[in-house]
C-alpha cells in the first residue's frame, strides 16, 4: 500500500512538472527572458565578434531578450546536425541556411515567411534587395530567407606558372575579348605540359563528388541538370554532353585536370587555374606566387556566371518567432548589412559598390571587383538545387560516377542518369 | 506467501540485486528503451524536416524489402564482413603466435601492432585517404619496387578491398592482445610431450594450441562479426559509400536515409534489420559453441 502510494504521488508530480514546462506566449514574456539561438557554420573569430556586436546593439532595442548565442555547427555536417535539432524538437531560433537546402526547407515549411513582419518595419528597404539575389528565397509574395551572402564563382589564376609557360595572363585574354572555356583549356594544357607534376585547371569544390560545382563550367555550354520548372531531365541534351565531354578531354586527353583521386591544390601552387568562390583569397593573403582573379569564361552559349549564398532565417519550430523576426530584421537592415559587407557580399543594390566591396576584399582592386564581383552578383544564377535535393544529390553523384572513368560511354552514363534522376524530380 | 517475501528480501539475494541493479537500470534506460522506441519509430513515417509522424504498420519494411539499394546494401555489407572477419581473424592469429615468443624486440612489435587500435578511427582513416590516393604513397612505393597502382578508392572491387584493409589494420592489435593472452594458458608441457611423440608445427596447433584457445578464438570472432556490422567512420571519410554504391553497407545507408534524407522512420528500420542480422549470427555462433570450444570452464 506504501509503495502504492510513493507510485502516485511521483506520477502526479512528473505530471505537474510536464504541465509546467509547456511555455507560454512570448507576447506577454518578462523582460529578459527570451534567449535566442542562431546556428550558423563559421568559427572565424571575426565573423563572431562582428555578429555578436550587432546582437548586443539589438539587445539594448528589445528588452524581451536576454541572450543571443551563435551556435557554431561544422560546416560539412550543418545540414545533418541542423536536421537532426528540427526532429530532436530542439530547434534552433534563427540559423544560416545553405542554398542547397533553399526548396527543401521552404518546401516543407521549415522556414518562416518573414514578409508580413518585413513589410512593416520602418526603412527596412525591402525593394533594395535585388531579385536575382532573391529569386531563391522567395515563393511568390512570401520571403523566406535574407541571403546575407551572395559570394560570386571568379577564376583564379597562378601568374607565375602562366609567365614561365610563355602565356598572356587570363587579365589580358580577357581585356583582349577572348577569354572563353577554349582559351582556358589551351592555357590549361600548356601549363601542365610545362610543369611536370602540376596541373592546369581544377574546380575546387568538384573532388568527382560534389557534382553541383560543376555548373561553373556547364552553365557556360548552356547546359543544365533539368529545365526551367524542374520537371524534366536534360542530363542528356547536346549542350551537356558537350560541357561534360569537353571536361573529360581536358582530365584524359589533355591531361590537364586531375582525375578522380588524385590529390592537387591549387592554393599552394599546385595548379595553374581554378573556380572557386571569390571568399577563398583570403587563402591567397600568404601564398607564394602571384596571382589574379578574372571572372568564370564565356562558353558557346555565352558568358554565364554562377553564385553561391548563404541566407539567414527563421525557424517555424521555433518558440520565439517574433523575437527572432524582430532580431532578423535588425540585423539585415541597410546600417548593419553594410557592416555584415565587411565579410559577405550583399544582395543589397545600394551597397554594390567597390568602396564597400573592397573593405571585404583587401586583396582585389577596384577593376577586378567590379567585374568579377558585382558584375557576377548581378547577373548570376545559384548551382542546381531542387526540392528533395538530399536524394537528387545521392543519385546523380552514384549514377554519375561511371562517368570518370576514361574508357566510359558519356552517353549511356548520362542516360542512366536521367533515368535514375527522374523519378525523383516528379517527387 | 508473506514470509517467503519478507525471507527474500532479508537474505544474500537482495544484495545481489541491488549490485546490479545500477548496470540493470543502465541497460534498460540506454539499451532496451532506445530499441524498442526504434521498433516503435519503425513503424512510422517520420519526416524530420516537416516533423510528420504517421503510423505506417509494416510500410517501411515493405518499402526496405522492395528497394534494389537496401539489397545492394546488405549485399555489401556480407562482402565487407566475410572479407573482413577471416582476414583479421587470420592475421591476428598469426600475430600473436608470432610474438608469443621471449625475444628482447617481440615487446616493441607488439606495441606498435597495437597502437592502431588507440589512434583516432578519424584521423586513421584520413591518414590513409592520401595514402591511397592515387597519386598517393601506397603507388609511390609500388612505383619504386617496380609495379604499377590502381586507383584503390575510386573503382569498385579494390574499394571495397581497400575499406576492409583499413579496418582490419585498425583493429588487429586488440584481437591479437586477446589471442596472446590465450595462448599464455597453453600448458607448455602438453606441447612439449606432443613434440617428443613426434608431432610437427601444424599437428601441435591443430591439436593443442587451437582447443586451448577456442574460447577466445569463439569470442573473438563473435565480437568482430558485430563489429563489422557496426562500421561507418572508415567509410565516410574514405569512399562515402561509392563509387556509386559499391561500398554502402547497411550501416552507410542507414546514416544516409536518416541524416541526409531525414526519413528518420525509414532509417530506424534499416537499424533494426541491422540489429536482428547481429543477433541471428551472435545465436548462431553461439549454438556452435557446443561442438568447436573445448576447456570451458
Amino acid at each position: 500500500m506504501r509503495h502504492r502510494l510513493l507510485a502516485l504521488g511521483l506520477v502526479v508530480m512528473l505530471a505537474t512538472l510536464a504541465g509546467c514546462s509547456s511555455s507560454g506566449s512570448t507576447a506577454s514574456a518578462a523582460p529578459g527572458s527570451v534567449n535566442l539561438r542562431v546556428t550558423v557554420w563559421t568559427g572565424n573569430a571575426g565573423h563572431l565578434a562582428l555578429l555578436n556586436s550587432i546582437a548586443d546593439a539589438y539587445k539594448k532595442t528589445d528588452p524581451r531578450v536576454g541572450t543571443i548565442t551563435f551556435d557554431t555547427l561544422p560546416f560539412d555536417q550543418y545540414s545533418t546536425i541542423l536536421t537532426t535539432q528540427l526532429a530532436g524538437g530542439n530547434p534552433p531560433d534563427l540559423g544560416w541556411i545553405l542554398e542547397q537546402n533553399a526548396p527543401d526547407y521552404i518546401g516543407q515549411g521549415v522556414l518562416a515567411d518573414l514578409q508580413p513582419y518585413l513589410s512593416t518595419v520602418q526603412g527596412y528597404g525591402l525593394d533594395d534587395l535585388t531579385s536575382s539575389a532573391m529569386s531563391l528565397w522567395t515563393r511568390g509574395n512570401s520571403i523566406y530567407g535574407y541571403p546575407f551572402s551572395t559570394s560570386p564563382y571568379a577564376v583564379f589564376y597562378n601568374a607565375d606558372l602562366f609567365t614561365s609557360a610563355g602565356l598572356q595572363t587570363p587579365d589580358q585574354q580577357l581585356a583582349a575579348g577572348h577569354w572563353n572555356w577554349t582559351t582556358l583549356a589551351a592555357d590549361a594544357k600548356a601549363i601542365a605540359a610545362a610543369n611536370a607534376g602540376k596541373y592546369g585547371y581544377i574546380i575546387q569544390d568538384f573532388d568527382y563528388s560534389y557534382w553541383p560545382a560543376l555548373a561553373e563550367l556547364w552553365r557556360g555550354f548552356g547546359a543544365d541538370p533539368w529545365n526551367a520548372d524542374g520537371t524534366q531531365c536534360t542530363m542528356t541534351a547536346q549542350p551537356m554532353v558537350d560541357a561534360l565531354t569537353f571536361y573529360r578531354n581536358m582530365v584524359y586527353q589533355d591531361k590537364s585536370v586531375p582525375g578522380p583521386g588524385v590529390v592537387a591544390d591549387f592554393f599552394s601552387g599546385q595548379v595553374g587555374l581554378t573556380s572557386v568562390q571569390i571568399s577563398s583569397a583570403q587563402l591567397l593573403k600568404t601564398a607564394s606566387f602571384k596571382w589574379g582573379i578574372v571572372p568564370l569564361p564565356a562558353g558557346p552559349a555565352g558568358d554565364s556566371q554562377v553564385i553561391g549564398q548563404a541566407a539567414l532565417a527563421v525557424f517555424s519550430a521555433g518558440k520565439h518567432k517574433d523575437v527572432a523576426e524582430g532580431f532578423l530584421a535588425f540585423m539585415t537592415n541597410a546600417a548593419n548589412t553594410k557592416q555584415l559587407a565587411e565579410y559577405f557580399p550583399p544582395p543589397r543594390k545600394s551597397l554594390l559598390t567597390s568602396s564597400v566591396l573592397a573593405a571585404a576584399n583587401p586583396l582585389l582592386s577596384a577593376q577586378q571587383l567590379q567585374s568579377a564581383v558585382i558584375n557576377s552578383i548581378e547577373s548570376g544564377k545559384v548551382q542546381p538545387s531542387h526540392q528533395n535535393f538530399a536524394q537528387i544529390n545521392d543519385a546523380v553523384q552514384a549514377a554519375l560516377a561511371p562517368a570518370w572513368d576514361p574508357t566510359a560511354n558519356l552517353q549511356s552514363v548520362l542516360q542512366a542518369t536521367c533515368q535514375a534522376l527522374q523519378p525523383l524530380l516528379s517527387h | 506467501m508473506l514470509a517467503r517475501r519478507r525471507h527474500f528480501w532479508r537474505s544474500d539475494a537482495r544484495l545481489g540485486y541491488l549490485f546490479v541493479a545500477p548496470q540493470l537500470l543502465g541497460f534498460v534506460a540506454f539499451v532496451l528503451g532506445p530499441l524498442v522506441a526504434l521498433v516503435w519509430f519503425s513503424l512510422h513515417d517520420w519526416n524530420a524536416l516537416s516533423g510528420a509522424f504517421q503510423f505506417v504498420g509494416m510500410g517501411n519494411y515493405d518499402k526496405l524489402f522492395a528497394d534494389p539499394l537496401a539489397r545492394q546494401a546488405l549485399w555489401n555489407t556480407f562482402l565487407f564482413s566475410a572479407g573482413l572477419v577471416p582476414f583479421n581473424i587470420a592475421l591476428a592469429l598469426g600475430l600473436a603466435i608470432a610474438l608469443n615468443q621471449k625475444l628482447p624486440a617481440t615487446t616493441a612489435f607488439r606495441t606498435a601492432f597495437f597502437s592502431p587500435v588507440v589512434i583516432s578511427l578519424v584521423a586513421w582513416s584520413i591518414v590513409w585517404e592520401f595514402i591511397l590516393a592515387q597519386n598517393g604513397a601506397l603507388n609511390g612505393f609500388l612505383r619504386v619496387i617496380g609495379l604499377s597502382g590502381t586507383n584503390w578508392l575510386y573503382s569498385p572491387l579494390t574499394a571495397m578491398a581497400s575499406v576492409i584493409t583499413v579496418q582490419v589494420f585498425k583493429n588487429v592489435g586488440m584481437n591479437m592482445l586477446l589471442f596472446l593472452a590465450a595462448l599464455q594458458t597453453v600448458p607448455a608441457e602438453q606441447i612439449e610431450a606432443a613434440r617428443l611423440d613426434g608431432a610437427g608445427v601444424w599437428a601441435v596447433f591443430r591439436h593443442i594450441t587451437l582447443p586451448y584457445i577456442s574460447p577466445v578464438l569463439l569470442l573473438v570472432t563473435v565480437l568482430t562479426v558485430i563489429g563489422s556490422l557496426q562500421v561507418f567512420s572508415q567509410i565516410m571519410i574514405l569512399t562515402a559509400g561509392g563509387p556509386g554504391y559499391a561500398t554502402t553497407v547497411l550501416e552507410y545507408f542507414f546514416w544516409k536515409e536518416a541524416f541526409q534524407f531525414g526519413q528518420f522512420g525509414y532509417a530506424s528500420a534499416v537499424a533494426v534489420v541491422i540489429f536482428v542480422i547481429a543477433l541471428v549470427l551472435t545465436a548462431l555462433q553461439w549454438q556452435l559453441r557446443r561442438r568447436v570450444v573445448f576447456y570451458e570452464e
